[in-house]
């Protein structure tokens, strides 16, 4: 199908983005690279009156390296940070995730911005956002606003930005020289969302763990980030261990993962950590 | 097999629609716009089961733009008996008093713009009174729940003349089948062995989705319509609307796929019934969304018991299959009965009893897709044979060895086997797979496995072809049959058969597309008989004209073998560019109806269709996560015709039943459908594709068609499925009883084997 009929403007400045919105009471929508946008519309599942083209605001898709982090405009895209056209401040870490995000198709187009901004709860972004400790920044009617990534989300496809603000950037603490990451996701098919995720930093200072992929908002694993600190190194038998302290903290957070779910998350998450001691996880479809 | 050079058979021809299509300027309905059409939309139900007790037009009435809109009241004023369906005539053209799945079409609003239309839509309601619903093909065999009061079998069908006015069953039809003593046959052997397997619902997801346009004025209807069956369409709507079938006119340009989702009648009934209600030319073209509404694949449970003796032989099988035909019968009772003689799979075994049901359930109808039914059944027996070798301790292609039927050796249902080349592709996966070597296995966490299995299929019969050559006063030929070219290339073949008695260029010949006022019978484009059929009576026409070649240089004196160039000849006769030689023939295979006690036929099927796979994956068994690194599909062609076009068909069968085994199941919550749109269905990608995909036919002959050629359109969907299922075991040894063979079963298998299941749900 095709999208119902609907007007297109391409503010220059934000605040004329931020107006445009909020005069149309709801019936306008922020377009940044369309990825996940048009085939809602192109689906019929989102009609709006109005699309607000922001990726030609000042500064959105821009990128400095402000030394101690990193600022990212939010229409900065994926194919942009896996290519390294972007200064990263995570030893790697983002480069690899973006090349992993959906297909090159996608990557060429799809935002940062626009992918936290929707809140899919498997996207990937989500995750590592909130592991690598970011600020996500916005103006709106009333201003300017900041949270952390990790208070971003409150459930699925629902963030704390209001109606009318636009994101406009993510500050990302750069990495000690010496941190050491994992990440590991389970997509079932070449390109699709992730079914489990998980996201291990270990640095001097506090570790950090993340599940994505969930029902909603990333889940922080503070009983695993006391496990890594402690390890000197990763060996199949602390899996026992890493699990239970998992399953603890997905029901600290008031969380429940369905057993296949749970399972999988573990697995992904063992591999994240050992991944961060330099094991390689395993590969399908490599070695043949 | 070294064969004389041809500069058409056996050539990689060019598709010759390929320019037109590269460059977007094939004509296809989707396309079309006739001055003063309207578009059709549908409101569809939103229960699976209930009485309808009123539907609210209104609003939908009142919106500017909105012509009118109809439910089947309306209808009736035009078509007094709005029922149809190729086997049986069950189908009302919309909802009438009751709704049997969610999502069939209750009510249509007309607007010149489609997008009105689709608003007026959202407009309309609906009040349902719920009945209770019955969705398992297993339990529907004896609910008390009854999709329908009363079966109604078309005329068309004798052998289904004995279920007229039949009730209290969601049985549409058993056939059966019984060779030797089965029961003897289990006593008297070694070892007995029972299974049972499912397959899943899914569909066809053609890249064009249905589309028809109905033209009716004065007494005369004009269809163009995405159709795979251009003449069973023109019967079926003269048929409804008691008239002569001159005065019905189908027109098909390209289709953009069918798999078999576009035959018989499907939106063709509904724009009749809509133009002629509005006096309009109407058009109906669905979203891809609606297509699962339309017609999808019967899934099917089937259980399987073999008495097999130590030494490999298998002395007795019996079958139990039972298909879900979802709402409406379609073509179901076809499958049943076509996929269920062949259901014991390619083997001799002495002592066979075969049961096969279709029934109805409240799902959206499913019908004929790609093989016809023997994907499901090949899954269940390929699987079954696996799972015995593993027992016995056999090898798995000696044991399937050392039971397939040889050429020569009677079937089950007493036809003897003729040009079914199974060893032969059997033997060609083990050799591309390096069955005799040891293969690597893995360790740890990542485990390799292989697997074969091979099927057939038997071909829908008995069914006709008819085909006109019509050679033009400057010696140009065309070709009039109703053969669709849906992108499996018939237009390039048959015009290679015909250029090929002719002594032409095949792309010299101008292939007519069906239009049943110009082209004649064929019955459908559908289940690999195409090449077969009509390539045969394609042959014979063009035979015919150049017998009366040779006739017109006899009468006008030629001494024989003159060789006078056919412009001349014309000439001499006419004594200007003038005139035709038309050569016709028509094309009925040989075929005996099953007895409907035993099931037995000397002659099951004009020809079979023959497909062996086999797989390399790679499993990580902390996850269930797996890859299929190397995938094999050979199948029997006889002559390759043209081999391009051959390997093309084989991939593209294998790549579509690549899906239906690893992610495709249309998934419902009570009896809603959960996951229809492509977002959430997911059919396989380029990048899916395995890494090694190899696709070859064996050096065969198929003697009785036309230049030693048979279908291939379907042949790879035969065995793929059981040959990753055998590969799934072999690797990490947990068998998988259900399609698809998605990480969450293999994971929760590994659990159950490792002693630590999982919860559940
Ligand atoms: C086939 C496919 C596979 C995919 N697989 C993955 C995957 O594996 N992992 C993954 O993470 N993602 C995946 N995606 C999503 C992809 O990353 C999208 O690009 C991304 O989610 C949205 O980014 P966008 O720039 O295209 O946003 P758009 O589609 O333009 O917008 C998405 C939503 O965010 C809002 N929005 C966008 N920008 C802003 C802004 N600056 N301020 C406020 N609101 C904004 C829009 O209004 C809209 O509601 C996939 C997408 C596709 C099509």
């Amino acid at each position: 199908m095709k999208p119902a009929p609907i007007a297109y403007v391409r503010p220059d400045t934000v605040e004329r983005a931020v107006g445009l919105l909020s005069e149309s009471g709801g019936e306008a929508k922020v377009l940044a690279g369309g990825q996940s946008l048009v085939p809602m519309l192109n689906l019929r599942i989102a009609a709006f009156e109005r699309l607000v083209d922001v990726t030609g605001l000042p500064g959105l898709r821009s990128a400095s390296d402000e030394g101690s982090e990193v600022r990212l405009g939010a229409c900065v895209t994926h194919e942009r940070i896996q290519t390294g056209d972007v200064p990263d401040p995570s030893n790697g870490l983002m480069p690899s995730t973006a090349s992993r995000i959906a297909y090159q198709a996608v990557r060429n187009r799809g935002t940062i911005g626009g992918s936290l901004a929707l809140a899919d709860p498997a996207a990937d972004w989500l995750a590592t956002m909130a592991a690598l400790g970011a600020a996500i920044e916005w103006v709106g009617p009333d201003g300017p606003g900041s949270c952390p990534a990790e208070a971003f989300v409150e459930a699925a496809y629902t963030t704390r930005l209001g109606l009318y603000d636009v994101l406009t950037g993510i500050r990302i603490p750069r990495l000690h020289p010496d941190a050491r990451w994992g990440t590991y996701k389970l997509c079932r098919k070449t390109g699709e969302f992730a079914h489990a995720m998980a996201i291990a930093i270990r640095q001097p200072g506090g570790c950090r763990a993340f599940l994505g992929a969930t029902e909603g908002a990333p889940i922080r694993l503070p009983a695993v980030e006391d496990m890594l600190a402690g390890l000197r190194g990763w060996d199949a038998s602390d899996a026992a261990r890493l699990g239970e302290a998992m399953a603890a903290d997905v029901a600290a957070a008031g969380r429940s993962l369905s057993d296949v779910h749970a399972w999988q998350s573990r697995t992904c998450l063992a591999r994240a950590v050992a991944m961060s001691f330099g094991a390689a996880p395993p590969r399908l479809g490599r070695a043949a | 097999m070294a064969r004389t050079a041809s500069r058409n058979i056996g050539q990689s021809i060019p598709r010759l629609e390929a320019r037109e299509k590269v460059t977007g300027r094939a004509e296809y309905v989707h396309h079309l716009r006739l001055p003063g059409m309207l578009y059709g939309k549908i409101f569809r139900s939103t229960v699976p089961h209930a009485r309808i007790k009123s539907v609210d037009v209104s609003a939908a009435q009142a919106l500017e733009g909105v012509y009118r809109v109809v439910t089947i009241d309306d209808i009736r004023e035009a078509i007094p008996h709005p029922y149809y369906g190729p086997a049986f005539h069950d189908q009302p053209i919309l909802a009438d008093g009751k709704v049997r799945f969610a999502g069939e079409p209750v009510a249509v609003v007309l607007a010149a713009d489609p997008h009105i239309a689709q608003e007026a839509v959202g407009l309309i309601s609906a009040e349902y009174e719920e009945l209770p619903a019955v969705f398992d093909e297993v339990e529907a065999m004896s609910s008390d729940v009854l999709v329908h009061d009363v079966l109604k079998p078309a005329a068309t069908f004798p052998d289904l003349k004995h279920l007229a006015g039949r009730t209290g069953t969601n049985v549409a039809l058993d056939y059966h089948l019984l060779r030797g003593d089965p029961e003897a046959g289990f006593a008297a052997a070694d070892h007995v062995f029972e299974h049972t397997y499912r397959s899943q619902q899914v569909m066809h997801i053609p890249m064009e989705p249905f589309v028809s346009v109905a033209d009716a004025a004065d007494g005369r209807l004009t269809l163009h319509t995405a159709s795979q069956s251009p003449s069973f369409v023109r019967i079926e709507i003269a048929r409804l609307l008691g008239w002569p079938e001159n005065r019905v006119r189908v027109k098909v340009p390209y289709l953009g796929g069918g798999f078999g989702g576009k035959l018989y009648i499907k939106l063709e009934a509904l724009v009749t019934a809509l133009s002629l209600v509005a006096r309009r030319p109407v058009k109906v073209a669905l979203t891809m969304e609606e297509q699962f509404f339309m017609v999808t694949r019967h899934p099917c449970t089937f259980t399987i018991k073999s008495g097999v003796n130590k030494d490999g032989t298998i002395v007795a099988r019996t079958c139990k299959v039972v298909w879900n035909g979802g709402a409406y019968a379609d073509i179901g009772p076809r499958v049943t009965q076509k996929a269920g003689f062949t259901s014991a799979g390619p083997y001799d075994i002495e002592n066979v009893e075969i049961h096969s049901y279709a029934v109805y359930t409240n799902r959206p109808p499913c019908g004929a897709l790609r093989g016809f039914g023997a994907p499901q059944t090949a899954w269940a027996y390929e699987c079954h044979m696996d799972e015995i070798a593993e027992a016995l301790g056999m090898d798995k292609v000696a044991f399937r060895r050392k039971n397939l039927l040889q050429n020569g050796r009677p079937q089950a249902t007493g036809t003897i086997v003729q040009d079914a080349a199974l060893e032969q592709a059997l033997d060609q996966v083990a050799d591309r797979l390096n069955w005799n070597e040891p293969l690597d296995r893995g360790d740890g966490r990542i485990r390799r496995g292989r697997g074969i299995a091979v099927g057939f299929k038997g071909i829908t019969a008995p069914t006709t072809s008819v085909a006109i050559v019509n050679l033009y006063a400057d010696g140009s030929c065309g070709l009039y049959i109703s053969t669709v070219e849906m992108g499996q290339g018939s237009d390039t073949v048959m015009a290679q058969i015909a250029a090929e008695v002719l002594d032409m260029d095949a792309a010299a010949i101008k292939v007519v597309h069906p239009d049943t006022d110009v082209t004649p019978y064929d019955m459908g484009t559908l289940g690999s008989r195409s090449t077969f059929h009509m390539g045969t009576a394609v042959r014979l026409a063009a035979e015919d004209a150049r017998k009366k070649i040779a006739e017109l240089a006899r009468e006008l004196g030629l001494p024989e073998g003159s060789n006078l160039p056919l412009p001349e000849l014309f000439r001499r006769k006419y004594g200007m560019q003038a005139g035709n030689i038309i050569g016709t023939a028509s094309f009925i295979p040989k075929y005996e109806k099953p007895d409907a006690e035993t099931g037995h036929s000397r002659n099951a099927t004009p020809f079979w269709g023959v497909g062996a796979s086999g797989a390399e994956v790679e499993v990580d068994t902390e996850t269930g996560h797996y890859r299929i690194t190397k995938l094999v599909n050979v199948a029997d062609v006889g002559t390759a015709l043209n081999p391009k076009l051959v390997q093309v068909q084989l991939s593209g069968a294998g790549i579509m039943q690549l899906g239906f085994t690893t992610t495709e199941e249309m998934v419902y919550r009570d009896g809603q459908l959960t996951n229809g749109s492509l977002a959430d269905y997911k059919i396989p990608t380029l990048l899916d594709i395995p890494p090694e995909f190899i696709n070859e036919h064996v050096d065969s002959e198929q003697k009785d068609g036309p230049f030693g050629g048979k279908g291939a359109g379907e042949s790879t969907t035969i065995a793929l499925s059981p040959a990753i299922g055998n590969a799934l075991f072999d690797a990490v040894g947990v068998r998988l009883t259900d399609l698809p063979l998605t990480p969450e079963k293999i994971f929760r298998a590994l659990c159950e084997a490792n002693g630590t299941p999982l919860a559940g749900e």
